[in-house]
């Protein structure tokens, strides 16, 4: 079922809105004698509860649900398909690239032989902490960094303490709210990168695209840029919080400009690398110098933009984790601050493996969302990597030679 | 409606890195008439490509000039659509839609430019794959995409740089047919870059020696066409075969050995 672009535009806006604002409302109007309406809405704040939160998501589903039932069947189904493909996906994975999995396999055995091995050291905290160190009582008492901070809205204060109990007011430690405190934290840095990935990449993308339109923008702009590109954001951080203090204005701009230098620099080198016979070849056929730019310049770069976006989403990873490290009360990059504070490597090992998998998650998305854009590109196969073509084609040509001498 | 081509002392040079001077084309002085079938021909590296990409207005010349009627070549144009040397089907695109870019350049309605998109995807034997990725396709399909697209736009002119070089016999053949067939019935004026001599005689009204950059012969073909293997055993087709060959250098016996 193919709808129009518009519709399925005006269907996302919609969610959207939803979501934010039409759901909670919808909550907060219902009367507090239905059974399952444990929150409160007192003069402005509301009372956070589990059951609020299981409403909401509920409402959010309910939104695709009335609107693309048939999408939502397919979706559900595929769901299935690839979670019941899991695990012989892996299996196979495993035997395909077994060494894959066994040098992890050292890894982790490697870290927790040193951590029997290594000295204790003076500090208050093992500085190699065993697994079971740090996924027991360390990663219980991440729960210390359960606080919800600078999330008030406008018009509305939360309370989230019926969640679970707040360690830092005394409180006592519980596993909910171990995972509300990560849940929040990364929550936060996510949105801070995604603020700062969408200005500093989509501004970056049209300078760059821009400058190189005109030859004397071009000529002129590679110095100042690359001098720009020279600038070292980490130390500019303690500047940004005198300039724009610690909000997300703040680091959302500072993330975008460490995007868009990289960026900028990135898409002219890519504009700059397209074969100069395409360009030639539409020359001949007649195509105008803005046709030329669009229909044949910019297409031509979008591999090498791929890999540009790819490096400068990295890069503002590296610059929102150490953006929240020196100047922000919240944030993964707070969550690596207290560990170091504590001088506590076991905790640090703990955000470490998060942001990991974020990095790693989000670099994922990314990748596939390219993989529809540049379809015309040769794929890669999903069976064996590059690595091994060559290898193959090696002895391909290997066995070609026994057969000649032969 | 088509206009005379005129190349007058016509001087390229290049300076290698190293810088050392390489003249491309010496002195190139020519005259080709409206509807003429103009193949070049050279040995590798002797200027065949040049003098096409001068004409083509890619490559300003040192000195001279190449005139279209009484206007000089100062930049590219749809009046004289370019088939590369190199592989130039983008590969963006789709096969249709690659055919169809010179047209849309030109702003040509949508229907007309269907009508003229199928034509050429017909006569070169690809309309299975006008939605095909270029990646799809082999070099020697691709060779036939770019030749579509040059042909669809229509110019007067046509520039073809070893269009068929990599095709296999049969296809090469069919080509040629269609090539030919188009000329007769368009009179367009053809530059033919090629270093195959028996295709120079099957193609040509006209053929241009290049050796190191100089025009060292224009020798007019005058056989009866079509030219079938009959013709192009007659004493005066091997005369002019062996002609070529001596200006290229070659001797009858390596010929005959080769
Ligand atoms: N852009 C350039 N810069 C420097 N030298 C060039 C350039 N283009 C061509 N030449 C030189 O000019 C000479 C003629 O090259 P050209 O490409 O015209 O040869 P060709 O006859 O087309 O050869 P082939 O049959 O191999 O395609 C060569 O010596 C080449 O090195
Ligand atoms: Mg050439």
């Amino acid at each position: 079922m193919n709808q129009p672009a518009v519709f399925r535009v005006l269907f996302g806006i919609g969610w959207l809105v939803w979501t934010v604002l039409g759901a909670p409302w919808l909550l907060l109007q219902l009367p507090e004698s239905l059974f399952f309406v444990t929150w409160t809405y007192v003069e402005g704040w509301v009372t956070v509860t589990w059951s609020i939160i299981v409403c909401w998501l509920i409402l959010i589903i309910a939104w695709p649900v009335a609107f693309r039932p048939i999408q939502v069947k397919d979706r559900l189904v595929n769901m299935g398909r690839g979670i019941a493909a899991g695990p012989p996906l892996l299996w196979a994975g495993m035997r395909r690239s077994p060494l894959f999995f066994v040098s992890w396999g050292i890894l982790l055995g490697a870290w927790q032989l040193g951590s029997y091995l290594a000295p204790p050291g003076a500090l208050e905290h093992p500085l190699v902490p065993g697994w079971d160190y740090v996924f027991g009582d360390t990663f219980f008492r991440m729960s210390g960094d359960w606080a919800v901070r600078g999330f008030d809205l406008e018009f509305v204060g939360l309370d989230m303490t019926a969640l679970a109990p707040l360690p830092i007011y005394g409180g006592e430690a519980t596993w909910p709210a171990v995972f509300l405190a990560i849940a929040f934290h990364s929550g936060v840095t996510l949105f801070r990168l995604l603020c700062g990935m969408a200005v500093g990449m989509s501004l970056g993308l049209l300078t760059g695209l821009a400058i190189p339109y005109w030859p004397w923008l071009r000529q002129s702009a590679w110095a100042p840029m690359n001098f720009l590109r020279m600038i070292p954001l980490l130390a500019a951080i303690p500047w940004l919080q005198f300039a724009v203090g610690s909000t997300l204005t703040g680091i959302t701009l500072y993330i975008a400009f460490g995007v868009w230098t990289t960026m900028v620099v990135a898409t002219m080198n890519s504009v700059a690398n397209v074969p100069d016979r395409y360009i030639e070849s539409a020359r001949t056929l007649g195509a105008s110098r803005p046709r030329t730019y669009f229909k044949v310049i910019v297409p031509g770069s979008i591999p090498e933009l791929r890999t540009a976006m790819l490096l400068s989403m990295g890069g503002s990873w590296s610059l929102a984790i150490a953006a929240e490290f020196l100047g922000f009360p919240t944030g993964l990059g707070y969550m690596a601050n207290v560990a170091v504070q504590e001088t506590n490597t076991a905790r640090l090992v703990i955000v470490g493996f998060i942001v990991a998998f974020y990095s790693l998650a989000t670099f994922y998305l990314l990748n596939e969302g390219f993989k529809k854009t540049v379809s015309w590109m040769p794929q890669r196969t999903t069976k064996g990597t590059d690595i091994s073509k060559v290898a193959g084609a090696a002895g391909a040509g290997g066995r070609a030679e026994t057969i000649e001498a032969g | 409606m088509s206009t005379v081509v005129n190349f007058e002392n016509l001087w390229c040079v290049f300076e290698h890195r190293s810088g050392q001077l390489v003249h491309a084309l010496e002195d190139v002085n020519f005259r080709v008439d409206p509807g003429e079938f103009v193949c070049v021909v050279g040995r590798s590296g002797h200027g065949k490509t040049t003098l096409l990409r001068v004409l083509a207005g890619l490559q300003p010349p040192t000195a001279g000039a190449v005139k279209l009627g009484d206007t000089a070549v100062t930049g590219p144009g749809s009046d004289r659509a370019m088939v590369f040397q190199q592989d130039t089907v983008f590969p963006w695109l789709h096969v249709k839609e690659n055919v169809e870019f010179g047209l849309r350049a030109n702003k040509l309605p949508e229907d007309e430019r269907n009508e003229i998109t199928n034509y050429w995807l017909q006569a070169v034997g690809l309309e299975e794959f006008a939605d095909s990725w270029p990646r799809e396709l082999s070099g020697g399909m691709r060779k036939r995409v770019a030749l579509a697209s040059a042909m669809a736009v229509g110019s007067d002119v046509v520039l073809m740089d070893e269009p068929f070089g990599s095709l296999d016999y049969f296809t090469r053949r069919n080509l040629h047919e269609v090539l030919l067939n188009l000329w007769f019935e368009t009179k367009k004026t053809i530059f033919f870059v090629t270093h195959d001599i028996e295709e120079a005689l099957i193609l040509a009204d006209r053929v241009i020696l290049l050796a190191e950059g100089k025009l060292v012969d224009d020798i007019a073909v005058t056989l009866p066409r079509p030219r079938n293997e009959d013709v192009r055993a007659t004493p005066e087709a091997v005369g002019i075969f062996k002609l070529i060959l001596a200006h290229l250098g070659i001797t009858e016996e390596e010929a005959t050995q080769a």
